[in-house]
């Protein structure tokens, strides 16, 4: 009796408490959760085609906004008037990249056990033009900006029993219409000599232009590489321990990474000079942060930085540092409640393989 | 099949709650560190060998500390109380990783505490011709809460999207049900099943062990379960195998971690029904068998349509026909007085085997390739087995005569 009356205690506050959370997260309006920003004015009636092609014709970014009313979509933005020119696209994603004709977005969603990604391979107007559905949930997105490949990482669970989990990185060689085997199962070699074990893991590809090759990060023994990767002949070489998720500059010569800080979870920014392999913090950054980073120019990143790590929900806003920050160089805010950048400055010289092939 | 005793049963119910609430956090561990706590993955992985040597070795004083107060129910009820308080803990305290990487160290403390009594416990609660039986429902129970636990993890994060504060109090709550369970249900043997009216004595640790190592049939037993673990290919490097040489959709992957499962609750009861009818050496050589063939399917060229279900039975198969058997054939060794410590030396040996043989199952990956690993532990598998076959029957037919 007293059991039963214990059972029904304890079945009832776990009702209680779920129904209360499940009230706390559900209004996406919620009072507390007003954007810093308010929505722009500018009208976002337009018809999608006129507003999206006006937008394309200048310089341009792409980002995923966290304000009321459009949390999750993807908003195009001229990049010399980003909160006054924008359009809200009607595209969905938890985490996207754009160039200029290609995008790649990344939707996660639980499903049964575990849970499952999206992943679109978008066009330039937005359209979707593929779609692969995995497992997993969604961590990195990435195109390259000739359009040529496209990549996303995602966090998988291994064995439950285990809780350890890994991350799995599908590249798409959009040229050519397919999925390319796993970047898992490639040749590494490490200072010349081959390098092999069962735990590698990769992530945060970034692609170079006008070529098959990409750096990535490979994880292995509780370490992380920064590596060059060519796609075509499957192979991988590493080239400098403990750096992640790089980003190549426009001018392919920099690459922008994450390397870890002391406590566990906290990232600081670098920047990696790929001539002479020498590598500086980015001084004007203080924080930790762990997003893989977009170039604004040759001297400026653009980065998300959540407002509140612990609470996510809370949205993150995009954050604009120099590299090279001198005393009075720091980073600022650059755009509220927004993440996934990508920044699009000039029209494309060569003819993008996706809008040239028909589906 | 059999009238179960209520102690099984309860016990059983304890394990299948408990398995719920740990499942659940389990399930959703990663998703939580990795997106809500910004933890890498490499950073969670590296303490996990760590924790589970340190827990396995709790396990044996555990066994002892049963033994020696002959208060089985309440060192389990502990376990399982220890466990529940950890999900409180994150509820209150999971907002660091730090907290949650203690708070997982102080979950598995409690499964290492418990596990020994428990087994004892259940082994004394049946005659000696129904261990198989009984270990077979209680594993039944476990592996259905296993199973259960992500579901309820994900039907409460889909009424609530993100709240993972919700999932650990439902999980707090399903936990402290279990411990109930176990409280009102679950009562100690008596003093004449426990040897305790006739010898009060009152063993330490090291005199336990070598009272325990006296014991031919079980030292032939407890070799026997660490040799064996040696040859255990862990079922996470057969997954991953199975996925680098088949290159099949890694969306076959979670099916696996659900199906093998499944194959083992369902086989449990039968295989250790069984192991009472006709040996439960034969059921337990018959599993590592079917290891066996597991390793030999995954070296032929075989297409993938034909290779998937024949490993997940297999594999399922094999936890049936293992892991509570090899409880029930040790206990039937053990006076009672040395049910809890035995039990615990035997899982013990058997624990470390598995994790040193994935160690050097990894090393020969690496250094070599994935055939040459596989097959040196096949042929040292086989190599195991026959000297199994051979030592285990005398020793535990003189056991029983003894």
């Amino acid at each position: 009796m007293a059991f039963a009356l214990f059972a029904a205690a304890c079945t009832i506050a776990a009702v209680v408490y779920v129904s209360l959370a499940a009230r706390r997260v559900s209004p996406p309006n919620a009072p507390g959760r007003e954007p810093l920003a308010a929505p722009s004015a500018a009208p976002a009636q337009d018809t999608v085609s006129s507003r999206l092609a006006e937008l394309r014709r200048d310089a341009h970014l792409y980002y995923r906004s966290a304000r009321t009313g459009e949390v999750g979509q993807i908003v195009v933005a001229s990049l010399s008037d980003p909160e006054g020119q924008r359009w809200v696209s009607p595209l969905h994603c938890d985490r996207a990249h754009f160039s200029r004709d290609l995008g790649v977005c990344v939707q996660g969603r639980t499903s049964g056990l575990g849970g499952q990604v999206d992943v679109q391979l978008i066009d330039g107007e937005l359209r979707t033009r593929q779609r692969f559905e995995f497992d997993g949930f969604p961590s990195r997105a990435r195109v390259a900006s000739d359009g040529r490949f496209a990549s996303v990482t995602l966090f998988v669970s291994g064995d439950d029993y285990e809780a350890d989990f890994s991350t799995r990185t599908k590249i798409f060689d959009v040229a050519a219409n397919r999925l390319l085997p796993d970047i898992e199962f490639f040749d590494v070699e490490r200072d010349g000599q081959p390098f092999a074990s069962v735990d590698f893991n990769y992530w945060g590809v970034t692609f170079v232009e006008g070529s098959s090759h990409a750096y990535a990060t490979l994880g292995t023994g509780g370490k992380t590489h920064l590596v060059r990767t060519d796609i075509a002949a499957r192979q991988v070489q590493t080239l400098r321990e403990d750096a992640e998720c790089p980003s190549l500059s426009p001018s392919g010569k920099r690459l922008a990474y994450k390397q870890r800080a002391g406590a566990a979870g906290t990232w600081r920014l670098h920047v990696l000079e790929l001539d002479s392999l020498t590598s500086r913090p980015v001084s004007g950054e203080a924080r930790s942060v762990d997003d893989q980073v977009e170039w604004l120019d040759e001297q400026r990143i653009v980065y998300g930085v959540y407002r509140d790590p612990e609470r996510q929900e809370l949205g993150a806003d995009l954050w604009m540092s120099p590299i090279d920050g001198q005393a009075e160089e720091t980073a600022r805010l650059w755009l509220p409640l927004a993440s996934s950048p990508a920044i699009i400055r000039h029209r494309a010289t060569m003819p993008s393989a996706m809008s040239t092939r028909s589906q | 099949m059999f009238r179960a005793a209520p102690n099984v049963l309860a016990l059983g119910m304890t394990s299948l709650l408990t398995d719920v609430s740990s499942e659940m956090v389990t399930s959703i561990l990663p998703m939580y560190l990795m997106l809500h706590l910004q933890l890498s993955p490499l950073g969670f992985g590296a303490i996990d060998g760590m924790q589970q040597a340190g827990a396995s070795l709790l396990r044996l004083g555990s066994g002892v500390l049963a033994d020696r107060s002959r208060r089985y129910r309440a060192i389990a009820a502990t376990g399982y109380g220890v466990s529940a308080l950890c999900k409180l803990g994150l509820l209150l305290a999971g907002t660091t990783a730090f907290g949650v990487a203690a708070l997982t160290f102080l979950d598995r403390l409690g499964k290492g505490l418990r596990s020994s009594p428990r087994d004892a416990l259940i082994s004394l609660s049946v005659p000696p011709a129904e261990l198989g039986r009984a270990f077979g429902l209680h594993r039944t129970f476990d592996t259905a809460g296993a199973l259960l636990g992500p579901l309820v993890a994900f039907g409460a994060l889909s009424l609530a999207p993100g709240a993972y504060d919700a999932v650990f109090a439902v999980s707090f709550a399903i936990a402290l049900i279990g411990v109930g369970v176990i409280v009102c249900f679950v009562s100690d043997p008596a003093p004449e099943v426990t040897g305790a009216a006739r010898a009060p004595a009152e063993p330490g640790l090291r005199s336990s062990i070598r009272q325990l190592l006296g014991r031919h049939g079980l030292r032939v037993t407890a070799a026997g379960a660490g040799a064996i673990g040696l040859i255990t290919v862990s079922d996470s490097f057969i997954y991953l195998l199975l996925q680098q040489r088949l290159q099949f959709d890694s969306s076959y992957l979670p099916l696996l971690y659900v199906a093998t499962p499944l194959v083992y609750m369902l086989l449990a009861l039968p295989l250790g029904w069984l192991s009472d009818r006709v040996g439960r050496v034969r059921v337990f050589l018959l599993g590592h068998g079917a290891l066996l063939a597991c390793y030999v399917l995954l070296l032929l060229p075989v297409s993938v349509a034909l290779t998937l279900p024949f490993v997940v039975l297999l594999l399922g198969g094999y936890y049936a026909a293992t892991d509570g058997v090899l409880m029930a054939l040790s206990s039937a060794l053990l006076p009672s007085a040395l049910r809890g410590s035995g039990i615990a030396l035997v899982s013990t040996v058997n624990l470390l085997g598995r994790l040193l043989a994935s160690v050097c199952f990894g090393f020969v990956w690496s250094r070599f390739d994935i055939r040459a690993a596989l097959v040196g532990f096949f042929v040292a598998g086989l190599l195991v087995l026959v000297w199994l076959g051979v030592a285990f029957r005398p020793a535990t037919e003189r056991a029983r005569r003894d």
